[in-house]
């Protein structure tokens, strides 16, 4: 892979990338063998690299959002309400109980599909990125924390706050966006990408 | 937008503000969830690394991961027709009126928590939405995850009640 991208003119690596990466996940929706996974986490060993390269996936990445939207369009169209996940489940978690039942219910919806997916599809939820518990725990209380403080995460405000044109939201997507991508350079720079 | 169509249509915490209990007002809940989680895994977002890769600019373009822009795009294609029909209906179709969020203001505290929220999720690679999938997955990151969510969103709301922050923003829509 690397001495192919030295080769290649500059767009092509990325449009390899492109290719691969909607090929690769179309393998994992049909369960891949293990031997088709390892060709993407062994590439690049010369570096001291300690996240692995993800693929460019816009095919599949596309079709996911469309999906999402639809989801979401459902719920407001039909429902008349907002899906954000962290709204719903804050509600949920406040036990406020006459928007109880259905909260409850798109939770579930939530959850269930992580199962029917992890039956079929178990390779959809591998990832290779080293995370104790306890920044996983620590990093859960910084996000369940702060969508509640912020009123939203990336669907309340991502999807239907900036499909809304809500300048609030817009505001908040930036925020967060800047606060994610300077994390993810401490973390890569300063921790040497695992925490 | 203007703001006398969408106030018409805000919930102001009238009587008639119960959720309807009707079979389908919840079924479509259910349905939603299921098919926001399917949009996630088709999308690649279960797996934090492509987040990761999303945010991570130290290895060049060429291994810059931009999933993450195209599900958004994919999901605003889809919502904004959506909305700008639903910007013209009094009410959805099966319940009374349309709950939006009230809150306009831009103030320290959405900033504050946008901040947080976005250290959380470059750490750990989840939002709330994939990582309740996680956990129906029975992930190993998702369980950890969730259940620090769990207490950060019981801490947030203990905190509010103990400072006796009054909630007289009406109903609480969130975003």
């Amino acid at each position: 892979m690397r001495a192919s991208c030295t080769v290649l003119p500059r767009g092509a690596p990325y449009c390899q990338n492109f290719l691969q990466g909607s090929c690769l996940f179309w393998g994992y929706l049909r369960k891949a063998p293990e031997s088709s996974l390892r060709v993407r986490t062994r590439r690049r060993t010369t570096e001291p690299v300690n996240l692995p390269m993800e693929n460019f996936t816009p095919l599949t990445s596309l079709a996911g959002g469309l999906v999402i939207g639809l989801a979401s369009a459902l719920l407001l169209l039909l429902n008349g309400r907002i899906a954000g996940v962290s709204g719903i489940a804050g509600g949920l978690l406040r036990f406020k109980r006459h928007h109880m039942l259905w909260r409850a219910l798109f939770v579930a919806g939530l959850v269930a599909g992580g199962v029917v997916w992890n039956a079929w599809a178990p390779q959809a939820f591998a990832f290779k990125l080293e995370r104790s518990s306890w920044a996983l725990i620590g990093a859960g209380l910084l996000v369940g924390f702060g969508t509640q403080l912020g009123d939203g995460c990336t669907s309340g405000h991502g999807i239907c706050g900036l499909s809304r044109f809500s300048p609030r939201s817009l505001v908040a997507v930036l925020t967060f966006m800047g606060a994610a991508a300077i994390t993810v350079f401490v973390v890569g720079r300063f921790f040497g990408g695992t925490l | 937008m203007n703001p006398s169509v969408t106030d018409g249509m805000v919930s102001k915490g009238h009587v008639d503000d119960a959720t309807p209990g009707s079979l389908r007002f919840l079924v479509t809940s259910f349905v939603s969830g299921l098919l926001f989680a399917s949009g996630l895994v088709l999308s690649g977002m279960t797996r934090p690394s492509k987040i990761v890769g999303f945010f991570d600019f130290s290895r060049g373009l060429a291994s810059w991961d931009p999933s993450l822009a195209f599900v958004m795009a994919g999901a605003m294609a889809v919502y904004v027709p959506v909305w700008l029909l639903v910007k013209k209906r009094e009410r959805p179709l099966f319940d009374l009126r349309f709950h939006l969020p009230t809150r306009r203001a831009i103030d320290p505290k959405l900033v504050t928590g946008a901040l947080l929220f976005g250290v959380g999720w470059g750490i750990s690679g989840f939002c709330p939405g994939p990582a309740l999938v996680s956990l129906g997955a029975l992930s190993k990151a998702g369980i950890p995850m969730v259940g620090g969510m769990v207490l950060g969103i019981v801490g947030f709301h203990t905190l509010e009640k103990w400072r006796g922050a009054k909630v007289a923003r009406a109903p609480q829509v969130r975003d």
